[in-house]
């Protein structure tokens, strides 16, 4: 995928900007494929002066104030709404609770992006080196998808299709993204790999269920080495078999590193991102079981 | 001499506009009923353009014109000249532009750009130099005998070589058969981009009687200048040039521009002003980059450390068009011999057409390139030979007054004291004490030192001038056309006038602008030669002014004139200082108290000649290139992560022998930003291509440059052996700067673990793959290593 745009300007299209969740539904079911929400507008604005997208109708979110909050309700856990932006859920204190979100959405660029850019947005963006995704299948989130037709919930890893390819139909619309209460002695963790940009070349999401000195559960998520975010399950089992998991830390990323998927792009080799793969693991599984 | 202003860290005279967001960059610049130009480009690497079908775009409303290759059959250049305005027949690689739609607004002219539809017929492609330099490649350009270059470049047609040049001293053969041991190595180096914040810009506007003003974000005003007359065949006083404001240059703007392209278009569009502006994207696919780059080397040492033989080829990858970059393939070879000497050397470069971006000048051209290879060579020879490798310098350094360069040129006794720069260098990086382990045991610390050379790569004549204006209250305009794109040239000399007239700093201005026209010409602003060049210029306007004042004075004061002394802005007699006139009095002429007067408005010039400066012979390359040498150094200690391949720079020294600090304050900040642009190239920076001659990453998302968190504190060390040809003693060093870095670095890495790293840029992954071929154990080491440390730190909690 290629970044930078030798166009200064945008491609022509009709701005909305609606008021209530209705509203903005509505029209979404009238203009279908031809329209495109807009969050924060990061990527989508930097997608369509590159030409890769061209929605006659953008349809801005901001306006609508249902979407902008983010609840968490004990034991029943995080909901973060639709416009609510990188630093607004950063500054929201329970946040701290999921220790893998809160890793990732600190690191994501730099303090004006994130005054500006969505959590959802980063997630529906979808683009694979985009650092929200792993960390939300780590701790299990949903996301609310609403349309004049109805509501349904789909699991963040199953909702990322592909590169830039969500499971959204024309009309609908993500809400909100749900994030479940994290289970007792559990212990979540975020890490990328990035140099000269803040673009992870690896990243993994780490959420550990400790139970005395062994791995009750465990979820390693990859992002960045593929089209998709790459959940690693073999490595996991063998961390939750060995009875001393100290000892295998190693092991089990290396295990990672050969059974995700993996690719080589403009950024790092399919090889180099492997290696990462391997030492990342030991990274995170040192932050999570330490 | 310690001067009231000369010697002081004065900050530079445009840093107040620049720092409230209020300088007038030329970007910034718009003209009454100006039009917007945007570039239609090729998607094919190379091919002959069959059908360009405009009718689409120009049914856009606010479309005025569009214009192809076909309507404006120039070729321009300032070296080879080789370059088309727009493609006239083919295309040369991906980005080569092909048409330009010129609109109302950018708006229009953006959708009807988009609109216009070309249709090739490809041609075989080649993106690789050495691949091209093979007979039976693709030809690139089929007539290179028939374009307009400076004889002193050496196209041989029917290949793609746009340039070949060789430096030949000695018997090298027989000096390698000779040699206790030798190195034979190649290096290579990627594309990198200039990466300045401002991309190229111009407005033209050709008036109805013939005159073409140019505004253009540019180094200097007069090349823009020659390169148009000289292609248009039209007179140079019909040419004005005007340059702001620059947002950084870096050599990126100092050969050939957009300027040429633009004054035809605003032509063809009825003679309105046009804006043509590049985005960052066609800055780095249709702007030209710095040369990719391979060197072949053989080098021989006696068992003693002496260096007695080299032997290297190198190859410049030029991309579609070579103009200035044959330039760089003479600077790469006259400078391969570095700060030492080396009886015996051949050097042949070659620079060579491919289906890739075009590549020109960028900070340190040649020299960095070719300092990348000899400071290791330096280094891997010193191993072999199980000698210190600062100790293999020393013994190698130039002896000013006694040796003799590759160009065989004799060194000039006061060219500067590389032996100081060296041991400066030492002392403060601690040469010989081990670096202090890192707390994790995964990292290693090394040291490294590279030391180097440079003067400006320029024609043996290469003029500057200068002129000092008087206004009417006895304050100054400095006119000199000497650009000022971040260096501070221009305040520096702004010190110098105030300083020789006495007078304060403010009284002295030097305008914001560039131009051709009221400013004195100055060759080009390159090389690093501003300072040297123009502050020379300036002495002698300075001299010439008060030889008009003291005239007048002389008759005012009925004192001859050598009895006369200017101090604080006034003229004395000396020993008698109440007997004065102050320079207002005098400088619109002098008059007497019933109203007759004398003299008359004050304007003082001066000139700088390049002195034994030669052209070189073209089978040896044998005479004197360049105006000065400076000779500098860089040392580094360095972090590596064993994990990762991460290299991070924990502290550097930069030490150079600049004859005399005029402004310790700008100096240092050419030390410290010459040592970021190095770290950056030598870290992050590389411009990719994908088989097909795409660019990967025009953009600074994936075109890495290093952030400010990687930069570690730098240590300045200023060297003074005065120059006697140069202003109050100065040599130049702004592109210097960043020569030494990149070697430095390698030279750390080799010293402490004796991994080669022979290809910039060493990204991590790069780092990581030479680890992984030539000392896997380290790697693995490394990850034990993490888990005992793991494990250490769970036993603890
Ligand atoms: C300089 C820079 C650095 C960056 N660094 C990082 C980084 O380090 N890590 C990282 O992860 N990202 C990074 N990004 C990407 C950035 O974080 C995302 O572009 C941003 O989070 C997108 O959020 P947004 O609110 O602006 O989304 P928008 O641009 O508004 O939308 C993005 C896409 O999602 C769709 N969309 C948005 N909201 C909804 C919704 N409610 N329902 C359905 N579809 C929706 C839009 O239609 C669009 O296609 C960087 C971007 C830039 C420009």
């Amino acid at each position: 995928m290629s970044f930078g745009s030798p166009w200064f300007t945008l491609p022509e299209f009709t701005y909305h900007k609606p008021k209530t969740l209705k509203e903005a539904l509505e029209l979404l079911d009238k203009y279908g494929e031809e329209a495109k929400v807009m969050a924060g507008g990061v990527g989508l604005l930097a997608f369509m002066k590159e030409r890769l997208m061209a929605p006659s109708h953008v349809i801005d979110l901001k306006g609508v104030p249902e979407l902008g909050q983010a609840i968490y309700k004990e034991g029943e856990g995080l909901t973060i709404g639709a416009t609510v932006t990188l630093n607004e859920l950063a500054r929201y204190g329970p946040l701290k609770k999921f220790g893998a979100l809160h890793d990732a959405v600190r690191d994501i660029a730099d303090p004006i992006i994130r005054n500006r850019a969505t959590l959802v947005g980063n997630l529906c963006e979808a683009i694979p080196w985009v650092d929200t995704p792993p960390a939300l299948i780590a701790l299990g989130a949903e996301v609310e998808i609403r349309s004049l037709k109805g509501e349904r919930r789909v699991p963040v890893k199953d909702f990322i299709k592909g590169p830039v390819e969500i499971d959204l139909e024309p009309g609908e619309l993500v809400t909100a993204v749900h994030v479940p209460e994290p289970r007792r002695n559990s212990r979540s963790r975020f890490i990328k790999y990035n140099t000269g940009s803040e673009f992870a070349l690896v990243s993994v999401a780490a959420n550990v269920v400790m139970d005395g000195g062994r791995v009750r559960d465990v979820s390693l998520v990859y992002g960045a080495v593929s089209s998709t975010p790459q959940v690693a399950v073999k490595a996991a089992d063998a961390l939750k078999s060995a009875e001393k998991p100290w000892e295998v830390l190693d092991e089990v990323g290396r295990i990672a590193s050969e059974e995700v998927e993996a690719v080589s792009d403009v950024l790092a080799s399919e090889e180099y991102r492997r290696h990462l793969i391997r030492v990342l693991t030991l990274r995170v599984l040192r932050e999570v079981m330490g | 001499m310690a001067g009231k202003f000369v010697g002081k860290p004065i900050p530079p005279q445009d840093a107040f506009l620049k720092a409230t967001g209020t300088a007038p960059y030329n970007y910034d610049i718009e003209l009454p009923g100006m039009l917007y130009a945007k570039l239609v480009t090729s998607t094919v690497p190379h091919g002959r353009i069959k059908r360009i079908n405009v009718e689409e775009a120009l049914k856009v409303p606010g479309v005025v014109k569009v214009v192809t290759g076909k309507d404006i059959p120039y070729m321009v250049g300032m070296y080879a000249g080789d370059r088309d305005l727009l493609a006239i027949e083919k295309v040369r690689w991906v980005g080569h532009p092909v048409a330009a739609v010129i609109a109302e607004s950018l708006e229009a002219a953006e959708r009807a750009a988009e609109l216009v539809d070309v249709e090739y017929e490809e041609l075989p492609a080649v993106f690789d130099p050495l691949e091209a330099m093979k007979p039976g490649a693709p030809l690139i350009h089929e007539h290179m005998e028939k374009y307009r270059r400076l004889p002193v470049f050496k196209p041989v047609p029917g290949t793609n070589i746009a340039n070949k040049f060789r430096v030949v001293r000695g018997d090298v053969e027989t000096a390698l058969k000779e040699a206790d041991i030798v190195i034979e190595e190649e290096f290579h180096i990627k594309h990198v981009s200039h990466a300045f914040m401002e991309t190229q810009n111009v407005i033209a506007h050709w008036h109805l009687d013939g005159t073409i003003e140019i505004w253009t974000s540019w180094q200097n005003p007069n090349p823009v200048r020659q390169i148009m007359a000289e292609s248009f065949g039209i007179p140079y006083n019909k040419i004005i040039v005007k340059i702001p404001f620059v947002g950084g240059g870096f050599g990126g703007k100092a050969g050939l521009g957009w300027e040429a392209l633009v004054a035809v278009l605003s032509r063809e569009a009825g003679h309105r002003p046009v804006k043509l502006v590049l985005s960052r994207k066609e800055q780095f696919t249709s702007g030209a980059c710095r040369e990719g780059f391979h060197a072949f080397v053989k080098a021989g040492f006696k068992k003693d450390g002496r260096f007695i033989a080299y032997d290297v080829k190198y190859v410049l990858d030029a991309g579609g068009y070579a103009d200035y970059t044959v330039n760089v393939g003479r600077a790469v070879a006259y400078s391969a011999d570095g700060s030492y000497e080396i009886p015996n050397i051949r050097c042949e470069a070659y620079t060579v057409y491919t289906n890739k971006v075009p590549t020109t000048a960028l900070r340190g051209f040649g020299y960095s390139e070719s300092h990348w290879v000899l400071e290791q060579v330096i280094e891997r020879a010193a191993k072999k030979l199980g000698m210190d490798s600062a100790e293999v310098r020393r013994i190698n350094l130039i002896k000013p007054g006694v040796s003799i360069t590759a160009t065989g040129e004799r060194l000039r006794e006061d060219v500067g004291n590389p032996r100081k720069v060296l041991e400066s260098i030492l002392q403060e990086i601690g040469w010989g004490k081990p670096s202090e382990k890192p707390k994790e045991p995964w990292k290693i610390r090394a040291k490294g030192v590279a030391l180097l050379v440079k003067g400006p790569a320029q024609p043996p004549k290469a003029p500057s001038s200068a002129a000092i204006k008087f206004n009417e209250d006895g304050t100054i305009n400095l006119l000199v056309s000497t650009g000022n794109f971040g260096q501070g040239t221009v305040t520096a000399l702004a010190q110098i006038v105030a300083e020789e007239f006495g007078v304060p700093l403010e009284s002295v201005r030097v305008d914001w602008i560039r131009d051709t026209h009221s400013a004195p010409y100055s060759w080009q602003t390159v090389g690093s030669r501003g300072l040297f060049t123009d502050g020379i210029a300036v002495l002698n306007a300075v001299k010439d002014a008060k030889r008009q004042i003291f005239k007048v004075a002389s008759e005012a004061l009925r004192c001859p004139e050598e009895y006369l002394e200017l101090v604080n802005g006034e003229v004395r007699v000396k020993g008698k200082p109440w007997m004065k006139i102050p320079l207002k009095d005098i400088v619109m002429g002098y008059s007497y108290p019933d109203g007759t007067s004398i003299g008359g408005p004050i304007i003082g010039r001066g000139v700088y000649m390049s002195v034994h400066t030669t052209n070189l012979d073209p089978e040896t390359g044998q005479g004197h290139p360049t105006i000065f040498h400076t000779y500098g150094g860089t040392g580094v200690e360095i972090e590596l992560d064993l994990l990762t391949g991460e290299i991070k720079v924990l502290k550097a020294v930069q030490a150079f022998d600049i004859g005399r600090v005029i402004n310790p304050l700008l100096l240092k900040q050419q030390f410290h930003g010459g040592f970021i642009m190095g770290m950056s190239i030598a870290l992050f920076e590389e411009i990719k291509f994908d088989e097909r001659g795409w660019v990967l990453n025009p953009n600074f998302t994936s075109y890495y440059v290093a952030r400010i968190k990687d930069v570690p504190p730098v240590v300045e060390k200023f060297v003074e052996t005065p120059q006697a040809d140069g202003p109050y003693g100065a040599r130049g060093v702004g592109e210097l700067t960043m020569i030494g870095v990149a070697p430095a670095i390698a030279n750390a890495i080799f010293n402490a673990i004796g991994v080669k790293l022979n290809n910039l840029p060493m990204t991590p992954e790069e780092v990581w793959k030479a680890i992984k071929a030539q000392r896997p154990d380290l790697i693995e080491k490394a990850v034990k290593e993490y888990q005992k440390k793991m494990k250490e730190v769970k036993a603890v909690a």
